[in-house]
């Protein structure tokens, strides 16, 4: 499994020279800033200094662009905590409890809880991709329509359970975003609710929704609050309490070995990534704590939960690109453009005929990892310096930037605009007690579960036994099965347990 | 609208009309969704997902009004609150100022557009300094223009010289 001939050659190829160290701590600062900033992104940071790798060898090249993708993976989960705003959709579920945390004041523990989650998920995605990478691509490779559509219901789950008081209000908001997902062009070509406009045709921006749908209608929310946390005695710098929420994470080693899994198993699938991930593995954790209502109130699992899932969706991702030669995302799809700017193709031929490479560059990763955690310590320091900030200059601020952001993603103003109208839907939303979450999962999942509904549907020509001679797809319908029945299995036990008490008595 | 409760034991609530408008909003788009996706195709797999899910929803509507119109009784498990509070005129003056910066951006370019939002965004939140609401406006501004139009090389329109 492991050809420790081509790890030792690596070790040299690392050693032999400063040039990939260079690049590592720009790289990860760069990925901070850009994850971090409403309304700038990882693949626009990607797209912007590629061309710098140009001058780089293969290697170095690599190493920078993934130290950007793995600082901007926990780049995303500052304003994620600091103002229910996720950077990225990978830090979605890191705002259900991040949030409430730093309103309690407990921002500086809730961002060390977030740094080492992330830390250790990169670390064990990386780790698993140097042990697994040839079975995991094999794996890959045999997935199709039936397991992403599995995969897509399994985060459409996440809508039931972010339900909160009003059941019904949590369905139809993700009821109504699940039919978002699906405006635009089908997999089939009919071209549903776009106004006769080319802009949809692609449906709707997810990005610019989502920073709307959050972003916009939390700083409405905000108006009139004077701080993003109330108490000034709690508004203080803490690097006690950063490391403290370190130490919370790392004494929760199962929960961050079930999220980074589940990030790897997702950020292997192509086109799945990062922002299903953080949504499946909140899922699981909710559905498995003891007391799953606390979770979207603050409980530190769910930011364990994200987190973890969407730095170790990295390590996933990278044996598609490495293994398939297939990018997972945006990221990775900038990072193919890396691949070609040096005449290297990915692929089996690849990994046949440069082991050491691909070995160099997950060994590079292990030292990235290490790195982030310092350099995170100090970046969050410094960021969560934002509560201190009066709201009256933080909300238009980041209001602006949102808006070219979302301009920048678009390149036109169906960006701005997509912006504004859901900032105006999820003000309303939330005044009414509708879970802005569900619609924001409805939205990223609903074009997915249907295009691969629809694919599933064609291949099998409408015969539901198509699922009996595909194991994976059987596998992954008993864990949805099993994930779905446990919560109430778990509240059936006590009285079982109390009726045989009974019994003996 | 705020709701009033008399007690927890015979609690009677007014209906909610704020909510109901809301909701039929909701229902108004999964029904029109309906609609315009049977409108292009009756295909089965035009509406495989979208029908199901727009009548779930549909239904679901019906539920919650009926919830809301019919009076059902006191959530027991709902903290005792009280009504909602009225709509801020300061909210819906900033949801405005947005709108209006997102339309303006194509005509006085973003960096023009970007500073004017921050000035009238700052007074509207009662920001009174003057010389720190035109400083910050033309820092911000100007800088996040600047930064996303000639670092990011984004393509955003700008009016002044300096940023084209």
């Amino acid at each position: 499994m492991i050809d420790t001939e081509a790890a030792w050659a690596a070790v040299r190829l690392l050693s032999a020279t400063w040039e990939p160290w260079l690049v590592v701590i720009p790289g990860l600062l760069i990925g901070l800033v850009f994850g971090a900033v409403p309304g700038l992104s990882i693949s626009i940071a990607m797209a912007v200094f590629i061309p710098i790798t140009l001058y780089m060898d293969f290697v170095p090249a690599i190493l920078f662009l993934t130290a950007i993708f793995t600082g901007g993976g926990f780049g995303a989960a500052i304003p994620a905590i600091l103002m229910n705003i996720p950077g990225a959709s990978s830090a979605v579920a890191t705002t259900f409890d991040g949030y409430p945390m730093a309103c309690r004041g407990e921002h500086s523990a809730a961002l060390g809880i977030a740094l080492a989650a992330s830390t250790v998920g990169t670390a064990l995605g990386y780790m698993l991709l140097f042990l697994f990478v040839d079975p995991i691509s094999s794996w890959v490779l045999q997935l199709g329509p039936p397991e992403m559509f599995v995969v897509a219901l399994w985060g459409l789950t996440l809508i039931a359970a972010l339900r909160d008081r009003h059941f019904g209000r949590g369905l139809l908001a993700g009821i109504i975003g699940v039919l978002l997902g699906t405006i635009g062009m089908s997999s089939r070509g009919y071209i549903r609710g776009t106004f006769e406009s080319i802009y949809l045709l692609d449906g709707i921006p997810v990005i610019p929704a989502l920073i709307g749908l959050f972003a916009a209608s939390e700083l409405f929310t905000l108006l009139g609050s004077g701080y993003l946390v109330a108490d000034e005695e709690r508004r203080r710098l803490s690097f006690r309490d950063i490391l403290g929420g370190v130490k919370v994470a790392l004494r929760q080693p199962l929960a961050l070995i079930r999220g980074s899994m589940i990030g790897v198993a997702i950020g292997a699938v192509p086109g799945v990534g990062a922002s299903v991930a953080n949504l499946v593995s909140y899922t699981e954790a909710r559905r498995r704590a003891a007391e799953p209502d606390s979770f979207g109130k603050g409980n530190p699992d769910g930011v364990i939960a994200s987190e973890s899932a969407n730095s170790s969706s990295e390590g996933g991702s990278m044996v598609t690109l490495l293994a398939l030669g297939l990018p997972g995302g945006a990221a990775t799809a900038v990072m193919l453009g890396a691949f070609m700017m040096h005449n290297v193709t990915g692929g089996p031929r690849f990994m046949a005929d440069h082991k050491d490479v691909v070995y160099a560059i997950i060994f590079g990763n292990f030292i990235q990892v290490v790195l982030l955690f310092a350099i995170g310590l100090g970046f969050v320091f410094v960021a969560s310096a934002i509560v201190k900030v009066p709201l009256r200059f933080l909300a238009p601020t980041v209001m602006v930037f949102s808006v070219l952001g979302a301009f920048s993603l678009t390149g036109n103003m169906v960006g701005p605009v997509t912006v504004f109208g859901f900032a105006i839907l999820g003000y309303f939303m939330r005044r009414f007690d509708y879970p802005v979450a569900a619609t924001v999962v409805g939205i990223l999942l609903g074009g997915m579960a249907e295009g691969e509904f629809l694919r599933t549907y064609q291949l099998s020509g409408g015969d539901p036994l198509l699922i009996l001679g595909r194991p994976i797809t059987l596998v992954l319908v008993l864990l949805l099965t099993a994930s779905l029945v446990y919560p109430f299995v778990k509240r059936l036990r006590p009285g079982i347990r109390t009726s045989a008490k009974d019994d003996a008595a | 609208m705020e709701r009033q409760e008399t007690g927890p034991s015979n609690a009677r609530r007014r209906i909610d009309w704020d909510h109901v408008v809301f909701a039929s909003f909701l229902a108004g788009f999964c029904l029109w969704y309906l609609i315009e996706t049977l409108s292009v195709s009756t295909d089965f797999q035009n509406w495989l997902l979208i029908a199901p899910a727009s009548l779930l929803g549909l239904g679901i509507y019906l539920f919650i009004i009926g919830a809301e119109v019919l009076g059902a009784g006191p959530d027991p498990k709902a903290p005792a609150r009280a009504g909602r509070p009225p709509l801020d005129v300061r909210v819906l003056a900033f949801m405005a100022l947005v709108g209006l910066y997102v339309i303006s951006m194509p005509f006085i370019g973003f960096d023009t557009a970007s500073v004017l939002f921050l000035v009238a965004a700052l007074r509207l939140q009662g920001e009174r300094r003057w010389p720190l609401v035109i400083g910050y406006s033309a820092v911000v501004g100007l800088g996040a223009a600047w930064v996303f139009k000639s670092m990011l090389s984004v393509p955003v329109p700008t009016l002044l010289p300096a940023l084209q």
